[in-house]
């Protein structure tokens, strides 16, 4: 027993130091003297080892040693066969058949390669590694039985494992290369205590070496990037600590024309329970992957940059009005952290004045498309900024959003203001300018009831002079004395009104009376121009809402460019007629002249500003009309008369009573 | 009417009314009308009257008026009324014989003054006329001689002398110049010079 435990245990030698395959080439050219080595041990007729692949019971190769016939080879490669010599080692385990002429195998082979080759002896023999079954050694011989006791069928397995699983593993590793070769990665080890470096001709080629070069791990690092080698060491420092920990590392690599590449190494240590004996694992070039990250970063860093730069808001709410996103614009302009914005409900934006328009506003952005509003944005310590919000419907995951900015529209408020108050200025300019040209008028008017209130006075005086004094006569002249100054005052008084800068209040008005107040002091200026005034008013007509100042300065500025426009008309043509009606909703004042009137393209463009017919006119007048009627959703609108000027039309809204 | 007649026009009623009433105050008759061709229409009036006129109405206006009434050779005295002070309009207006031009509010003392100094004029202005007429009806009674004869006798001429120049006798001068101091009414030859010399007769300036 011992002379063949040391024969056996020679062969187990010789077979671990030859069979060290590198390809599966290699194994396929060794299998006849392997296998030949075994079948003398056993002193068997002919061996062959079939392997699984690494799922399945299909046997995927035959080994086939010396001894066995071209016939048998059929047999045993057939599918019969092999589906049985599946099934067998699955449920049966070890097969032994010493003497075939007593049992048969039991399945139908034609022809039966075991009758045609005269086996007598058959072994199938299962072998495993850690528990698993990888495959078979057959074995058994020709024309004469072989009993093989347990013992030599025990080393016979041995054999076949050693054979067989080394065969295996290079196919697989062979595969595995071959599978990381084409993901263009590279395998690698490094031995921990020799601390050279292995890797495949492709890992070798990536670090900038010849496939056949010897590289030890200082000579690796010498190629990798100066900051890099600190993080490649302490990786593989890491996984050396105990076996199992896992190593992965970023670091570039320098070319062989200077450049650097970016690789990805990762792996695992592996050896003994406590201290691992080397790190294996696969490296790949991640510079296209790096480089388009980097990218990537940059991209999303030069958007996060031009989006926080923006002096706005830029923000997606979802159409329950939660904020999604939004720059950081938001913190600074609301005094919300991001936080705190996360979610942010964007009603909690707008106070109650807003409400109303508002909830107008939010609909509209997801009914048609896009919107725009100016709300009042209200700050977390309760400040509020007049905003310019804009909303433009987007669906994203088939969920309706609203992409858009928020600008801050302080500014522009205050601009529109200060144009207002130029307007009002300007509009106050041109009524001083009006009322200077009326200051004689003026005076004419005024001077009527001067005239009577001093002549009625002195008249008293007399009266109650005289003996006996007429007492009902100074009676009535202290009651035209009362009335006249009356009047006096109220010339005085729409004087004032109509000098006054600022905006009146709109107030419920009958445009029938604002003509005639208009009338009263046009009348001198009338007089002196010679030109009849005429009136055609509504017996009654709805109110107008709107300020009486600025009412009373569009008539006027009507009837003084109507008296204007007829300086060069023949004194019996001239007439300046003023007409109310009700047209529609609207209650109408018109003004008719027989005036030069406005060449025919200037109609259009006498109410715009600096548009004048006047040497010393400031072109304003019309304009300011206009801005007034409009001002009042009214409408102001000129047609030329078929014989002869003008007539200007003033439209109202009419208000109900 | 016999008074003082004070003619007002003036488009204002206010005005019209309380300058009616201070000019009634003073005692004055006043007819107020509204507009210039109201006034044109007015009934005729005898005796002494002023017209006070606003110069500035619709239509016919004050100073239109004035020259219409000029053209027509009324003798009626005008003051002016203005409401604005307009010295072109005035001197227009005192170039063409108004009495004076007030700007409204006017004091009473000064229309008052005004007003008198007008209807004076007017009234030495009618008196004047009126002695006029009397004079001419006279001299419509002389026969052409006798006025011949008259027109000597102012010129300072002797009996001896016009019988010469008439070519006819001394005696024949004699009556005629009893009949001229008869039917013109006076007595000496200087009474026949100053009565004369209102209606244009006045001495010969050169020899006959």
């Amino acid at each position: 027993m011992s002379e063949r435990s040391a024969e056996f245990e020679t062969l187990v030698m010789s077979i671990s130091e030859s069979v060290c395959p590198t390809t599966v080439a290699d194994v396929w050219a060794q299998a006849d003297s392997v296998l030949g080595s075994i079948g003398q041990f056993l002193r068997t007729d002919f061996v062959a080892i079939a392997l699984l692949p690494e799922t399945g019971t299909d046997f995927q190769w035959m080994f086939l040693g010396s001894g066995i016939t071209p016939g048998l080879a059929d047999g045993l490669g057939s599918d019969a066969f092999r589906g049985w010599m599946g099934s067998q080692l699955q449920h049966a385990g070890m097969v032994r058949l010493s003497d075939m002429s007593v049992a048969g195998l039991g399945i139908e082979m034609n022809p039966d390669p075991f009758t045609g080759a005269d086996v007598r002896s058959l072994y199938v023999i299962p072998l495993s590694a850690g528990g698993e079954v990888f495959g078979s050694l057959l074995t058994g011989t020709c024309g004469r039985v072989l009993d093989l006791p347990e013992a030599e069928l025990r080393r016979g397995q041995c054999l076949g494992q050693i054979v067989g699983y080394r065969w295996i593993r290079t196919d697989r590793i062979e595969r595995l290369s071959d599978a990381i070769d084409a993901a263009e990665a590279g395998l690698w080890s490094v031995n921990l205590n020799t601390m050279t470096y292995w890797s495949t001709p492709r890992a070798k080629a990536m670090h900038g070496f010849r496939p056949d070069e010897v590289v030890s791990f200082d000579l690796l690092l010498s190629h990798v990037h100066a900051e890099d080698r600190r993080g490649l060491v302490e990786a593989n420092s890491y996984a050396a600590l105990e076996s199992g920990n896992k190593l992965r590392v970023e670091y570039r690599v320098q070319q062989s024309d200077g450049t650097f590449r970016w690789m990805l190494a990762r792996g695992s240590s592996d050896g003994g329970p406590d201290e691992p004996v080397r790190i294996t694992g696969i490296v790949a070039d991640i510079t296209t992957k790096k480089m388009a990250e980097e990218e990537l970063l940059n991209a999303r860093a030069v958007t996060d940059a031009v989006f926080d730069s923006v002096p706005g808001l830029i923000y997606l709410y979802s159409q329950e009005g939660e904020l999604v996103r939004w720059n950081k614009r938001h913190e600074s302009v609301s005094g919300y952290t991001d936080e705190e914005l996360r979610g942010f409900q964007i009603t909690r934006w707008f106070n109650a004045d807003d409400t109303a328009k508002w909830n107008e506003d939010w609909p509209r952005v997801f009914e048609s498309g896009k919107h725009s509003t100016e709300l009042g944005l209200t700050k977390k310590d309760g400040t509020r900024v007049p905003y310019l919000f804009t909303g433009v419907r987007v669906d994203i995951n088939d969920l309706p959003h609203m992409v858009g900015i928020g600008i801050d529209v302080t500014e522009k408020k205050r601009t529109e203001s200060a144009l207002a108050e130029l307007r009002t200025e300007l509009a106050h300019a041109t009524r001083v300018t009006a009322l200077g040209e009326l200051a004689s008028a003026l005076a004419h008017e005024l001077s009527q009831p001067l005239a009577a209130i001093l002549s009625n006075a002195q008249a008293a005086r007399r009266l109650l002079a005289a003996d006996p004094p007429d007492l009902a006569e100074v009676r009535d002249a202290l009651e035209d004395i009362v009335r006249d100054d009356k009047r006096a005052g109220e010339i005085v008084h729409g004087m004032r009104a109509m000098m006054a800068r600022g905006e009146a209040p709109s107030e419920t008005l009958d445009l029938n009376r604002i003509v005639g107040s208009v009338a009263s002091l046009m009348k001198g200026e009338a007089v002196a121009a010679s030109v009849p005034l005429e009136f055609d008013l509504a017996e009654s007509l709805p109110p107008v809402y709107a300020g009486r100042t600025e009412l009373q300065q569009v008539l006027l500025n009507l009837m003084m460019n109507a008296i204007d426009a007829q300086r060069t008309t023949p004194i019996s043509e001239r007439i300046l007629k003023t007409q109310t009606y009700v047209s529609e909703d609207h209650v109408v004042v018109s003004v008719r002249d027989a005036g030069t009137g406005f060449p025919g393209d200037q109609m259009e463009k006498m109410f715009e500003p600096f548009f004048t017919t006047k040497d010393a006119g400031l072109g304003m007048g019309l304009a300011i009309s206009r801005r007034i009627v409009e001002n009042y959703r009214g409408r102001i609108w000129a047609r030329e008369n078929p014989e002869r000027g003008v007539t200007v039309f003033v439209a109202l809204p009419g208000k109900e009573l | 009417m016999t008074g003082e007649h004070v003619y007002l026009v003036d488009d204002d009623p206010s005005v019209r009314k309380g300058l009616t009433r201070l000019l009634r105050s003073a005692g004055y008759e006043v007819e107020a009308f509204g507009s210039a061709a109201e006034f044109m229409q007015r009934p005729e009036h005898e005796g002494a009257a002023c017209l006070i006129l606003d110069l500035s109405m619709p239509a016919l206006s004050g100073s239109a008026l004035q020259a219409q009434m000029v053209d027509e050779g009324s003798t009626l005295p005008i003051v002016f009324l203005s409401g604005h002070a307009d010295i072109e309009d005035s001197v227009r207006a005192m170039k063409l014989g108004a009495i004076d031009f007030f700007t409204k509010p006017v004091d009473e003392d000064e229309l008052l003054a005004a007003v008198a100094r007008a209807l004076a004029g007017h009234r030495d202005r009618l008196a004047q006329e009126r002695a006029i007429r009397a004079v001419q009806a006279r001299l419509d009674t002389l026969t052409a001689r006798e006025l011949e004869t008259a027109h000597w006798l102012i010129t300072g001429r002797l009996n001896k002398q016009i019988a010469a120049e008439l070519g006819i006798a001394e005696k024949t001068v004699k009556i005629h110049r009893a009949r001229v101091m008869e039917k013109m009414g006076v007595s000496s030859i200087a009474e026949l010079v100053r009565l004369l010399a209102p209606v244009g007769i006045e001495p010969a300036s050169r020899e006959p």
